[in-house]
């Protein structure tokens, strides 16, 4: 097995401690994200599993390997960064074929494995270009090839869409998420974007303050937040009394809101939202304020207006994680 | 987040930073202080006589408030046409905007001495506008007098604006149209939108400008040299009473000149550190203006089209008077006897062709010491961690607060007796001591200019290339240097340009080995050759713009 192993890392600079003791396993093949808000340490522990950064305290394994003291050049990781970091001075086949040049592999043997990974993230038409002649969707595919034609162990991406704009961001992701099925490379991937995680990960871990506060997959991670830092920073929730008089987080769209009163408490509707896949809506009673989103059921007789009264109950309570255990 | 290296020190490093200290505290420090004991020096032992003897003298004094004034008039006239170039050429300039860009820096790249020789040639007593004008007037006597402050402070606003002009254009870059936009639809009219929107960005820039051209103005030698007349300033008599072998009266004249700079320096630059802009975001870029540009439009481009008149006019002259012979250039006010003669003499005789290789040899020589100390201090000063780094910085940029003439005096003065830092040698009369100079002043240049280079190189880059499985030496060889050479060498380049046409120091160290092309102009217009001495000129200012050439191709981005 060829998992990576994150044993207790912690690290500090200077006096500032920005990893507490993580620990992960990323199993081979996997699609990992670390998903937290900036400055959570998570682009740290990719420089730890990259090699730039030696950890305080805490060892990295790749199955048995215990690969903290290696340096980032016999690593064989595959990194591509947040700027990309391609060669200026070269063409988008130079970059390509600079890791394998530095092996020395046999010339026709580079000529292939540029072919074909230029094939994969299709820039075959782009061979000869000079870096500063592509858009930045183009220079990320280079930065993807110019990884993985190395063979890498792991393939680590820092934060890759942040310089790209929204449209191009889902397109690239599906991109990324396609080239990682079919190359079955072992893959770390930092965001701070919710959305992205949830849509691409086998797995997520949410960082805050330099510690691990869950980890699991989408669905665990989104229905299950353990505690309220998790819930509101993947997606957002109401607090909601429960059964027991313990506060709850439920999920907007696991609330509802009837017209009829049932089990449902009652509210004073303050906002209205048509958000064309569904619709948004704030309600208040006691003085506290409720998000509800509704999928858009299509023309209907009656809609929601500003201060309209109605009731509001929870459609799906699962395991709603509890309040007190919130940050 | 990232944090610079500074894990273990090799011993490369540890022998670079001996080297560093060796040579700074012999050809920078120590030479220094030299010149402060030399003024100190009396009959009887150690003293303040000369300094006080050189206080009682209504004739120095004179000399120490015509620089100073000098100095401040300069920084007027350059900074109103340095400043209104650059508005003009960001609001209003529209068509042959980079054309007109390029012209307008090119003074810079003109060695001072040749820029004088051709005014001379132009506006002196037999030049050819005096002469025209004198003869289409009809009048007794020349038009006007070339000389003294006026005809000084006529060369340096024309040749020395280009710092302001320079630093103003790129700092208007900085202004965020959105809030000129926004003050204008607040009602402000363009005087307040320059107080309000405009100056608060440009006002660093302007002040370091002030410390530049002050500096350059108390300094300046090839003017007040060839065409003061009455008007003496430091400069000129520094290198007198080096002629008159008064090494001490020269260590004081030294003394004054480099606390008048330095005092200037450091008052600007305190009072620069209240005025911080944030550049960090830049908004959208300020546009050149639509519609109707009114009167200040149609002035202002006048004043552009006088200015480059007055920057085109003394090359065209010196080009063409280069290709006529002496006795015309004397005899007539339009010479048309077209010949190669002056050109032949410098080519065919040895003799007269030794102080252009002199010049080339012994600017390259400081241009390659130059990059040989810069290039991986630089590096380190960026890349690393180091307690010394800063000290190390300030003691490299040190000679950039000393006038050239303060330079030479001080090798002068450490130099003409063997030193255990020339290795026992006595430096001065021989070859080396020239380059030796211009690499003492090429140092701070080509310490800043790599620092940019090495700057702009994102760190990722290193690492990409790490990750991808290449060493240290494969990472330097095949991403760092390609990635910061055009930099490096530009500045390199900008090097070659200032040297070669030297006049200060060169007038102050050179010797029978190595006279440079700069002393070989002037004594040959001093010595009625002229021909051959505009001939020089012609060469070297060819040769200036080839190498100006290859820096806008190497470094577009810093000037254009």
């Amino acid at each position: 097995m060829n998992d990576v192993i994150i044993q207790q890392i912690s690290h500090s600079y200077g006096t500032t401690e920005v990893l507490k003791g993580i620990d992960l396993t990323i199993k081979e093949g996997e699609f990992f994200t670390l998903l937290g808000p900036s400055g959570c340490g998570k682009t740290t522990l990719l420089r730890i599993l990259a090699g730039f950064i030696h950890p305080s305290k805490g060892r990295v394994f790749i199955g048995d390997t215990d690969i903290t003291d290696w340096k980032p050049e016999k690593r064989n990781m595959g990194i591509v960064f947040q700027n990309y970091a391609l060669f200026p001075n070269m063409t988008v086949r130079d970059n390509i074929a600079y890791g394998l040049k530095i092996r020395r592999r046999p010339k026709k043997e580079i000529q292939e494995q540029c072919a074909s990974y230029m094939e994969l993230t299709g820039l075959q038409e782009l061979a000869d270009r000079k870096i500063q002649e592509l858009s930045g969707g183009q220079q990320q595919r280079v930065a993807i090839a110019r990884a993985l034609v190395i063979q890498p162990r792991m393939l680590l991406l820092d934060e890759p869409m942040s310089n790209l704009d929204v449209a191009l961001r889902a397109k690239m992701r599906e991109e990324i998420r396609a080239i990682q099925r079919k190359t079955g490379i072992t893959t770390l991937f930092i965001t701070h974007d919710q959305q992205e995680a949830l849509s691409v990960s086998d797995r997520i871990a949410v960082i805050k303050d330099g510690q691990v506060l869950q980890a699991g997959t989408p669905k665990d991670i989104y229905n299950h937040p353990e505690n309220g830092f998790v819930a509101n920073f993947v997606g957002t929730s109401n607090l909601v009394d429960g059964p027991d008089g313990k506060t709850v987080l439920v999920r907007p769209e696991q609330m509802r809101l009837d017209r009829k009163p049932g089990e449902g408490k009652p509210v004073k509707v303050t906002d209205v939202k048509f958000l064309g896949v569904y619709y948004e809506y704030k309600a208040e009673a006691d003085g506290k304020e409720y998000r509800i989103i509704e999928s858009n059921p299509g023309d209907r007789e009656e809609e929601w207006k500003p201060g309209d009264t109605g009731y509001l109950s929870v459609r799906y309570r699962g395991e709603a994680a509890d309040e007190s255990k919130a940050k | 987040m990232k944090a610079k290296r500074s894990k273990h020190m090799g011993p490369v490093r540890i022998l670079w930073y001996c080297v560093l200290v060796f040579l700074i505290l012999g050809y920078i420090v120590v030479p220094f202080f030299y010149t402060f004991r030399q003024a100190l020096v009396t009959d009887t032992g150690y003293g303040l006589d000369v300094f006080l003897e050189y206080f009682s003298n209504e004739n120095q004094l004179q000399v120490v408030s015509n620089t100073v004034l000098l100095g401040c008039l300069s920084v007027v006239t350059c900074g109103i046409i340095g400043i209104m170039l650059a508005l003009y050429m960001t609001f209003l300039a529209g068509r042959w905007k980079k054309v007109t860009h390029i012209l307008l820096l090119s003074p810079m790249m003109i060695p001072g001495v040749i820029t004088v020789i051709s005014f001379i040639q132009i506006y002196g007593e037999s030049g050819i506008l005096t002469k025209a004008l004198q003869y289409m007037l009809r009048l007794e006597e020349a038009p006007f007098q070339f000389q003294g402050l006026g005809g000084i402070l006529f060369v340096i606003t024309y040749t020395q604006y280009v710092y302001f002009y320079l630093n103003v254009y790129v700092a208007l870059k900085y202004v965020d149209n959105s809030s000129i936009e926004a003050a204008r639809s607040m009602g402000a009219s363009w005087p307040q939108v320059f107080r309000d929107v405009i100056w608060p960005v440009i006002r660093p820039a302007v002040l370091s400008s002030v410390v530049v051209t002050f500096a350059s103005g108390v300094s300046s030698f090839s003017a007040p040299n060839l065409m003061g007349g009455g008007f003496k300033v430091l400069s000129t008599q520094i290198v007198r009473s080096k002629a008159n072998n008064q090494m001490a009266l020269a260590s004081v004249q030294v003394a004054v000149l480099f606390v008048i700079s330095v005092t200037v320096m450091l008052l600007i630059q305190y009072y620069s550190r209240r005025y911080q802009v944030d550049t960090a975001d830049r908004g959208t870029e300020v546009k050149p203006l639509e519609g109707n540009r009114g009167a200040l439009s149609a002035v202002s481009r006048v004043v552009v089209l006088f200015q480059i008149l007055l920057i085109l006019l003394p090359i065209v002259v010196i080009i063409y008077l280069s290709f006529n012979s002496t006795s015309a250039i004397m005899q007539e006010i339009f010479p048309h006897d077209f010949t190669l003669e002056n050109y032949l003499a410098i080519f065919e005789r040895p003799r007269v062709l030794k102080p252009l290789l002199n010049s080339l040899e012994m600017s390259l020589m400081a241009v390659a010491a130059g990059l040989v100390i810069t290039v991986p201090t630089s590096w380190l000063i960026v890349k690393w961690k180091g307690k010394f780094h800063g000290l190390l910085r300030l003691l490299l940029m040190l000679p950039w607060t000393m006038p050239d003439s303060v330079v030479a005096i001080n090798l002068i003065n450490a130099f003409s007796r063997g030193s255990i830092f020339s290795f026992g040698e006595a430096l001065i009369g021989g070859f080396y001591i020239v380059p030796i100079a211009y690499t003492v002043t090429a140092v701070p240049l080509l310490l800043n200019s790599n620092e940019v280079a090495v700057q702009g190189l994102n760190d990722n880059l290193e690492e990409a290339s790490k990750s991808l499985g290449a060493n240290m030496f494969q990472t330097f060889k095949n991403v760092i240097v390609p990635n910061i050479a055009s930099g490096i060498l530009a500045g390199g380049v900008l090097v070659f340009i200032r040297t070669v046409g030297e006049y200060t120091m060169s007038a102050l160290l050179y010797g029978v080995y190595n006279r440079p092309i700069s002393i070989s102009i002037v004594t040959n217009m001093q010595e009625y050759h002229i021909g051959i001495s505009l001939a020089y000129g012609v060469i070297v200012i060819g040769i200036c713009y080839i190498a100006l050439g290859i820096i806008f191709k190497l470094d577009k981005k810093r000037f254009m």
